[in-house]
C-alpha cells in the first residue's frame, strides 16, 4: 500500500470515528430534547436545554411562596377594638407573611398543646383578641404548606390549614407565643414554650400599624363576633359594619387577545394570538377554528384552544399510562409549574397576582383553582377578579375561576385560564361603603337575592367580570355570597 | 247554603288573622337586638356599637338616652348625626353611639313599622350600658413580677375585655 493510500485510509478512519461522535452527540441531543418535551425530567441533559423541566424546578423553589399567599391579613388591637385589614402586596404585607412563616413552621415542629372541634363563636373571639391573622381562601394541604415553608422535621397531625391567629408573647398563656391552626374540623392550639423570635413581636406591631395607620385602604373594621353571638353572620367575618370606610380602587381596562370579534381566519391573525399566548410562533402547532368559532392550535399530544369569550385551554390529549393513586404535593408543584410557564411567556399576566382558591382530589387527578388578583400600586393593595356567568361551550360546569388546572403526578391533564390583558388605571377613584348600606342596597335591587332568604356566608370587593359584557372596563362593586351564588352591586365613586 | 257561607268567612278569618296579625299586633317584634348582648354591658371606650336584625322590610329604629337632670329620655344621635334612621330589606344595621355619661347610660330602642301607627304598638327596649374605667396597659415589669407571683392565672382565657 503506497503512502498516499495510507493516509488517505488514515483520514477516512478519522472521519468515520468523528462522525460516530458527532452522531453519538446528536442522539443524546435529542434524547434530551425529546425528554425534555415530555412530562418526565432527565436529570443530567435536562439542564442544557432552556426549555426543560430542571430550569423550571430551579425558579419554581424560588416563585413557591407566590402561590401559597394568604388572602387576608388582619392586625387586631383587641375585641371590640381596631381591627385592620393589611392591604395585599404592599411592604408590611409581605414582611409580615415572612415573618409569620417562622411562627408557623416552628407550630407545625410541634404537637398541638389543645385539639378541639370548631366553635365558631370562640373562633371569633379568639381572631377578635389576638393580634395577627392569616387566613387563605380554602384549605391548603399539609404537604404544600410544608414544601412551601420549607418545614424539615414536621409533627403530622393536621391534613391542612385555612386560617392562622398568631399571639406573640400572649399574656393570657404566661408571655408565650401562642398559635391557632384551624382546618375544616378543628382548632389547634400551639403554644411555643421555647420560641426565640420576635419577629411579631409588640414592637413589630406597633411599627406596622404606624406605618400604616392613616394611609387609603387601611380602614378600621369590625369583626362579626362583635356585632353579638346572636348575629346570624359568620362569626370571623370582617367589614365596616358601622360607620363608613374610605377606599381607593383604580378602574380596570381590559382587551382580549386577538380579533375582538371572535373571529381569526388569517395566518397573521393566528401567529398574533400565539405571540401572545406562549410568547412565540410555535411551527409545531396547527392552528385551525373548531365549530364554536374558537381558535385552536393542535399538535400530536396537546391541544390549545383560545374560546371567544377570552378562556384559553390546555388539554394533553395524548395516552395516559399511569394508574397510580397522585400525590398533591407533586401535583400542585406540576399546576405552579404550568402556571409560571404561562405568566413567564404572556405578557397580559404581568399585573396579576394569583391566589388559591380550590384544591379538589378526583379518583387519578387533582384539580387546582386560583384566583386572579389585580396589583392597584404600592400601599393601595390589589383588588380581587370575580367571573360571573362564565360558561365554555360543550361543557357543563361553570368556568368560576380565573384559572382551573387539573393535574397528575406526572402531567398537566388540562388547564384553563382567563386571557385578558387587563391594567389597572394610574388614577383612583375614592369609594364610600358600609357593609349594612350595602346589604340594604343588595336585597332592595337583586330579587333573586332577596327570594333566596339565605344567611350571608361571605363577602368582598371585587372587580366583577361578566361573560359577554363590552364594556372594556371594570369598577368596583361590593358581592355578597350565599349557598345559592353571588350577587354583585357596583361601589359609588366619588 | 248559609252553611258554606259560614265556612267561607271562618276560612277567609283565618287567612286574614295569619297575615295581617304580624304587624298588627300590638306591641310588635320589629328587630332582634344583638348588640348589646342582654339588658347590660359594661365597656370601657365612650363610643357604642349598637347591632340589630329586622324582623320587617322597611322598619324605622328610633335611638333615645335618658337625660340624667331631667330624668327623661332625649333622642340619642348616632357618629353619623341622626337618632332616627329606616332600615330596608337588608334588615340588618350596626351603629355607633357615643355615650353621654360616664357611669350608666340608659339607652331606648324604638322600632316599628310604618303600618305602625300607635306608639303603645312600638317595640321597645332599654338597656344599660356602663363606661367604665379603662384598664391600664402594665409594663413589661408588672407583666414579670405578674407571672413569677401568679403564672397559671390567666391561661387558656379568651376573654372578650
Amino acid at each position: 500500500m503506497s503512502k498516499k493510500s495510507k493516509a488517505l485510509e488514515y483520514y477516512y478512519e478519522k472521519f468515520k470515528a468523528a462522525l460516530l461522535v458527532f452522531l453519538i452527540v446528536l442522539c443524546i441531543v435529542q434524547i434530551g430534547i425529546l425528554w425534555s418535551s415530555q412530562s418526565g425530567s432527565f436529570p443530567f441533559l435536562s439542564s442544557f436545554f432552556p426549555d426543560s423541566k430542571a430550569t423550571s424546578q430551579v425558579s419554581l423553589e424560588e416563585v413557591k411562596e407566590n402561590y401559597m399567599l394568604p388572602y387576608k391579613i388582619v392586625l387586631s388591637k383587641g375585641y371590640d377594638e381596631e381591627h385592620y385589614i393589611v392591604p395585599n402586596g404592599s411592604r408590611e404585607y409581605k414582611s409580615l407573611w415572612d415573618n409569620a412563616g417562622e411562627y408557623i413552621t416552628k407550630a407545625l415542629e410541634t404537637k398541638p398543646t389543645q385539639t378541639q372541634l370548631i366553635d365558631e363563636e370562640k373562633w371569633g373571639v379568639i381572631l377578635a383578641n389576638k393580634s395577627y391573622y392569616f387566613e387563605f381562601k380554602t384549605q391548603i394541604s399539609i404537604d404544600i404548606v410544608k414544601w412551601v415553608l420549607n418545614i424539615k422535621k414536621p409533627v403530622d397531625t393536621l391534613p391542612g390549614l385555612s386560617k392562622i391567629v398568631i399571639c406573640p408573647d400572649d399574656p393570657n398563656n404566661s408571655y408565650y407565643d401562642v398559635i391557632y391552626i384551624r382546618d375544616a374540623v378543628n382548632i389547634y392550639t400551639y403554644i411555643l414554650t421555647d420560641h426565640g423570635q420576635n419577629s411579631l413581636d409588640q414592637e413589630v406591631f406597633d411599627s406596622v400599624y404606624n406605618s400604616l395607620h392613616g394611609k387609603p385602604n387601611f380602614s378600621n373594621y369590625k369583626i362579626a363576633i362583635e356585632t353579638g353571638i346572636n348575629s346570624a353572620l359568620p362569626k370571623d367575618m370582617i367589614a365596616p359594619f358601622t360607620s363608613n370606610s374610605t377606599e381607593a380602587y383604580a378602574t380596570v381596562d381590559y382587551t382580549p387577545l386577538g380579533s375582538q370579534d371572535g373571529h381569526t381566519s388569517s395566518l397573521a391573525e393566528y401567529n398574533a394570538v400565539q405571540m401572545e399566548l406562549f410568547g412565540e410562533v410555535r411551527s409545531d402547532y396547527m392552528p385551525d377554528e373548531d365549530v364554536y368559532g374558537s381558535i385552536v392550535f393542535k399538535n400530536s399530544d396537546s391541544v390549545y384552544r383560545l374560546y371567544n369569550n377570552s378562556v384559553a385551554e390546555y388539554k394533553f390529549i395524548g395516552t395516559q399510562i399511569s394508574t397510580e393513586k397522585p400525590k398533591v404535593l407533586e401535583a400542585y408543584q406540576r399546576a405552579v409549574s404550568f402556571i409560571m410557564d404561562i405568566k413567564d411567556r404572556s405578557k397580559y399576566m404581568g399585573a396579576i397576582n394569583l391566589y388559591l382558591s380550590s384544591i379538589s382530589e378526583s379518583s387519578n387527578s387533582y384539580t387546582f383553582k386560583f384566583d386572579y388578583s389585580i396589583a392597584q400600586g404600592g400601599e393601595y393593595g390589589e383588588l380581587p377578579v370575580l367571573l360571573k356567568d362564565f360558561t365554555l361551550p360543550g361543557s357543563d360546569q361553570p368556568f368560576d375561576s380565573s384559572i382551573t388546572i387539573e393535574t397528575t403526578s406526572k402531567r398537566v391533564i388540562q388547564c384553563r385560564w382567563l386571557a385578558l390583558k387587563l391594567q389597572a388605571e394610574k388614577s383612583l377613584i375614592e369609594y364610600k361603603w358600609n357593609f349594612p348600606e350595602f346589604v340594604d342596597k343588595a336585597y332592595n335591587s337583586i330579587d333573586s337575592l332577596k327570594n333566596s332568604n339565605l344567611p350571608i356566608q361571605n363577602y368582598g370587593i371585587y372587580y366583577v367580570l361578566v361573560q359577554g359584557s363590552k364594556d372594556y372596563s371594570i369598577n368596583p362593586s361590593f358581592v355578597l355570597f350565599n349557598s345559592e351564588g353571588n350577587y354583585s352591586i357596583p361601589l359609588n365613586g366619588q | 247554603m248559609r252553611s258554606r257561607l259560614l265556612l267561607f268567612i271562618i276560612i277567609i278569618t283565618a287567612i286574614m288573622s295569619l297575615v295581617v296579625s304580624p304587624v298588627g299586633a300590638a306591641p310588635g317584634k320589629f328587630v332582634e337586638i344583638s348588640r348589646p348582648e342582654g339588658n347590660a354591658e359594661v365597656v370601657t371606650k365612650d363610643v357604642f356599637s349598637i347591632f340589630g336584625t329586622c324582623v320587617y322590610d322597611e322598619t324605622i329604629i328610633t335611638f333615645e338616652y335618658k337625660d340624667r337632670s331631667t330624668e327623661e329620655f332625649k333622642p340619642l344621635e348616632t357618629t353619623e348625626g341622626y337618632s332616627t334612621f329606616k332600615v330596608g330589606s337588608g334588615k340588618m344595621f350596626g351603629k355607633d353611639i357615643k355615650l353621654k355619661y360616664r357611669g350608666e347610660n340608659i339607652i331606648k330602642i324604638i322600632a316599628y313599622t310604618k303600618d305602625v301607627k300607635d306608639d303603645k304598638d312600638k317595640q321597645v327596649q332599654t338597656y344599660t350600658i356602663t363606661q367604665g374605667e379603662e384598664k391600664k396597659k402594665s409594663n413589661w415589669f408588672e407583666k414579670a413580677i405578674e407571672w413569677i407571683t401568679n403564672p397559671g392565672k390567666d391561661s387558656d382565657k379568651d376573654k372578650k375585655d
